[in-house]
C-alpha cells in the first residue's frame, strides 16, 4: 500500500449542455419541454443526441496527495476546482477516471449544511454533526467543546432562525472544527465571516496540519496558500496547469492574472460560465458581470464575483 | 468522525457502483434517526393546535365522506355498524400513507441544498419521510380506540396483528415514495401527478365502501392494488370478521415488487441527483 492518501487518476467531468439555453419562442420551448424526456430517453439508450454539446469541467486530471499534505488548489473561475471537490466529496460521478482515498474522510463544502432554522442550537448541532458523519456519542462527547468554541453557550437553546448571521457561522463552524477526518477537504469555507472568524478558521487548519492530518482545500487567498500549504496546484479550464510548491503555483496564477494571454487565464470560463453554477444561471439569469471583475484584480478574499452567486442562489430558494 | 465512512474507497464513473449498499445504509442508521428526528421536531413548530392536527385530519375527512358517500351516496347501508367508524378506521392509515407518499416523493427535491453539499445515502432521504409520519399515526391510532370505546365496539383479539398492516403499508409507501421522489428529480412534472394519484387511488381501495361491493371477477385485478389488501387487513385486526386472506397476500406480493422496482431505479440515477435537482 502507498502512502497516498488522495490519488486522483485520469478524471474528467462531462456536464451536457442543454439545447434550452438557445431556445427563444414559447412554442419552440414548448416544443423542446414535450420533447425532453424523449431526448433524454435516447441520450441513455446511448444514442448521441445532436442538441446538446458537451462540456468538459475536468479533463484528465491526476494527481496525488501524501498523506499528511496540505495541499491547495487554485485558479480562475471555471476551472474546474467545485467539480473536482465534488466529485472528491462523492456528491457527483467522474464521467472517466478514478479516485482512491485512503482513510477517513469529511468534506465540508459550506458550513452549516442541513441546519434548519427552526430547530435550536443544540438541536441543530446534533444534526448538523450527523450530516457531516459524527456519530450521536462522539457529538455528544464533543457538545460542548463546540458551544464553547461557538461562545454560544446563552444561545443554545433558542432557535437559530433568531441568531445573527455572526452567531450562525459561528456555530456551524464549530461543529466543522471538531471533526478528526484522517482527509479533510475543504471549498472556501475561510472567506465567509468576519476577519475574527477567518483567523479562527486559519488556526484551526493550522492545527489539522499540525496533528499529520491531510488536508486538501481549495482557496482564492494566495497569503493563506502560501501559510498552509506544503504543495499547490493551479488548475486552468479543467486541466493541471501547473504543480508544484505554494510559492511556484501562487506565482504563476497571479501572473496569469495580470496577463490574461499566459497559459490561456482560463479561457473555458470566460466562455462558459463555471459548470456548477450552469444551470442555475440559466434559470434564474443571474447577472454576467462576475468574469470580467475577476480577470482584472488578484482575488485576494475569494472576491471573484463567486458570492454574489452564491447569494444570489440562496436567495432564489 | 466515524465509523461512517470506510477507510478506503474508490470513487469511479456512475454504474460502476450497483446494487443499495445495505452495508452503508447500515453505516448511516444514525442519520436515519436523525432526519426522522428533525423531521418530528418540525413539523408543528410554530402551530397552534400542535399534534391534533394529526386527528382533525382524519375527523374531517371521515365526517365529510360520511356526509357525501355514507348518506347521499348510500354507501352506509354496506355497513354494519356505524360508517363514521368503518371509514375512520380505514382513513386513519391511508391518512399515513398518503401523506408518507408524497412527503417522500417531494423529499429529495426540498433536500437539495443537502444533496448538492454533502454524501450519504441518497436513499436515507424518501424512507426517513415515511417513517416520520408513524407519530401522527399513533396519535390518530388512539383517538381511534377512543371512538371505539364510544361506539361500544370492543376491539377484536386479532387487533394484535394490526402492527403487520401497519408494517406492510409503510412497505407500500417506501416504494411509491422512492419512486417518485427519483422521478421528481428529474422531471417535476410528477409533483402533480402525485397529488392527483395518490387522490384516485383512493377511490381504488376499500376505504369508503366494503370488499363486498366488488364484483368476484374484478377481484384479482383489484387485489394488484397493494393498499388493497392493507386497509382490509387493517380494518379486519380492528373491527374483527373473516380474515380476507387472498388479498392480504396479494397485497405483500405486489408491495415487494413495487419496492424492488423502485429500489432499483433509485440505485441506477441516484448518483445523477446532485447534476440534475
Amino acid at each position: 500500500m502507498s502512502s497516498d492518501a488522495i490519488t486522483i487518476a485520469g478524471v474528467s467531468k462531462r456536464y451536457a449542455i442543454g439545447r434550452s439555453l438557445r431556445t427563444s419562442n414559447f412554442r419552440e420551448s414548448l416544443v423542446s419541454m414535450v420533447g425532453a424526456p424523449f431526448r433524454r430517453l435516447k441520450r441513455l439508450g446511448g444514442a448521441a443526441s445532436p442538441d446538446t454539446t458537451d462540456f468538459w469541467a475536468l479533463n484528465d486530471v491526476s494527481f496525488t496527495v501524501g498523506v499528511g499534505d496540505v495541499i491547495s488548489i487554485v485558479g480562475p473561475n471555471g476551472a474546474g476546482k467545485s467539480t473536482l471537490l465534488k466529485i472528491l466529496s462523492r456528491i457527483t460521478p467522474p464521467t472517466k477516471g478514478y479516485i482512491d482515498l485512503d482513510g477517513r474522510v469529511s468534506s465540508l463544502l459550506e458550513v452549516g449544511t442541513g441546519f434548519h432554522p427552526e430547530l435550536t442550537g443544540r438541536e441543530n448541532v446534533f444534526l448538523n454533526g450527523a450530516i457531516l458523519g459524527m456519530l450521536r456519542e462522539e457529538i455528544r462527547r464533543k457538545f460542548d467543546a463546540i458551544v464553547a468554541f461557538a461562545e454560544l453557550e446563552q444561545f443554545i437553546d433558542t432557535p437559530v432562525k433568531h441568531y445573527s448571521s455572526g452567531m450562525y457561522v459561528r456555530l456551524a463552524f464549530s461543529v466543522a472544527a471538531h471533526l478528526e477526518p484522517e482527509i479533510l477537504i475543504i471549498d472556501e469555507v475561510l472567506s465567509v465571516g468576519d476577519l475574527h472568524f477567518r483567523n479562527r478558521c486559519l488556526g484551526r487548519m493550522r492545527d489539522m496540519r499540525d496533528e499529520g492530518r491531510t488536508v486538501l482545500f481549495v482557496s482564492h487567498d494566495l497569503t493563506s496558500v502560501r501559510q498552509l500549504c506544503n504543495r499547490a496546484i493551479l488548475l486552468t479550464s479543467g486541466r493541471v496547469g501547473l504543480e508544484g510548491t505554494p510559492d511556484e503555483v501562487t506565482r504563476k496564477y497571479e501572473q496569469m492574472n495580470r496577463d490574461p494571454s499566459v497559459g490561456n487565464a482560463g479561457s473555458a470560463d470566460r466562455v462558459h460560465p463555471p459548470p456548477h453554477y450552469h444551470l442555475r444561471r440559466v434559470e434564474h439569469r443571474v447577472r454576467p458581470a462576475a468574469p470580467a471583475r475577476a480577470l482584472g484584480d488578484v482575488p485576494v478574499h475569494g472576491g471573484d464575483g463567486r458570492h454574489d452567486l452564491c447569494h444570489h442562489e440562496r436567495a432564489q430558494r | 468522525m466515524t465509523a461512517s465512512i470506510q477507510r478506503r474507497l474508490r470513487i469511479e464513473p456512475a454504474g460502476a457502483w450497483q446494487g443499495a449498499h445495505l452495508a452503508e445504509l447500515w453505516r448511516y442508521r444514525e442519520l436515519l434517526y436523525f432526519f426522522v428526528w428533525r423531521d418530528i421536531k418540525v413539523r408543528y413548530k410554530q402551530t397552534v393546535l400542535g399534534a391534533m392536527w394529526a386527528i382533525i385530519q382524519p375527523v374531517a375527512t371521515t365526517l365529510i365522506f360520511t356526509i357525501f358517500f355514507g348518506r347521499l351516496g348510500g354507501l352506509s347501508k354496506q355497513v354494519n355498524g356505524s360508517y363514521s367508524l368503518f371509514v375512520y378506521v380505514g382513513l386513519s392509515l391511508w391518512t399515513f400513507y398518503a401523506n408518507a407518499v408524497s412527503l417522500s416523493a417531494n423529499s429529495l427535491v426540498g433536500s437539495s441544498h443537502l444533496i448538492s453539499k454533502v454524501y450519504f445515502p441518497r436513499l436515507l432521504i424518501p424512507v426517513a419521510a415515511i417513517f416520520s409520519g408513524l407519530v401522527d399515526f399513533a396519535i390518530s391510532f388512539a383517538f381511534l380506540l377512543v371512538l371505539m370505546v364510544f361506539y361500544r365496539v370492543p376491539p377484536s383479539p386479532q387487533i394484535v396483528a394490526m402492527p403487520i398492516f401497519v408494517a406492510g403499508t409503510m412497505v407500500v409507501a417506501a416504494g411509491a415514495g422512492i419512486l417518485f421522489s427519483a422521478l421528481v428529480v428529474s422531471y417535476r412534472d410528477f409533483r402533480y401527478v402525485i397529488t392527483f394519484v395518490v387522490q384516485l387511488w383512493l377511490f381504488g381501495t376499500p376505504v369508503l365502501y366494503t370488499l363486498d361491493s366488488i364484483p368476484a371477477q374484478w377481484r384479482l385485478v383489484y387485489g394488484l392494488n397493494p393498499m388493497v389488501g392493507m386497509i382490509a387487513g387493517f380494518r379486519t385486526a380492528v373491527l374483527g370478521g373473516p380474515w380476507p386472506s387472498a388479498l392480504i397476500a396479494a397485497g405483500f406480493v405486489t408491495a415487494s415488487i413495487l419496492l424492488v422496482v423502485a429500489l432499483r431505479y433509485f440505485t441506477t440515477v441516484e448518483r445523477r441527483f446532485a447534476d440534475v435537482i
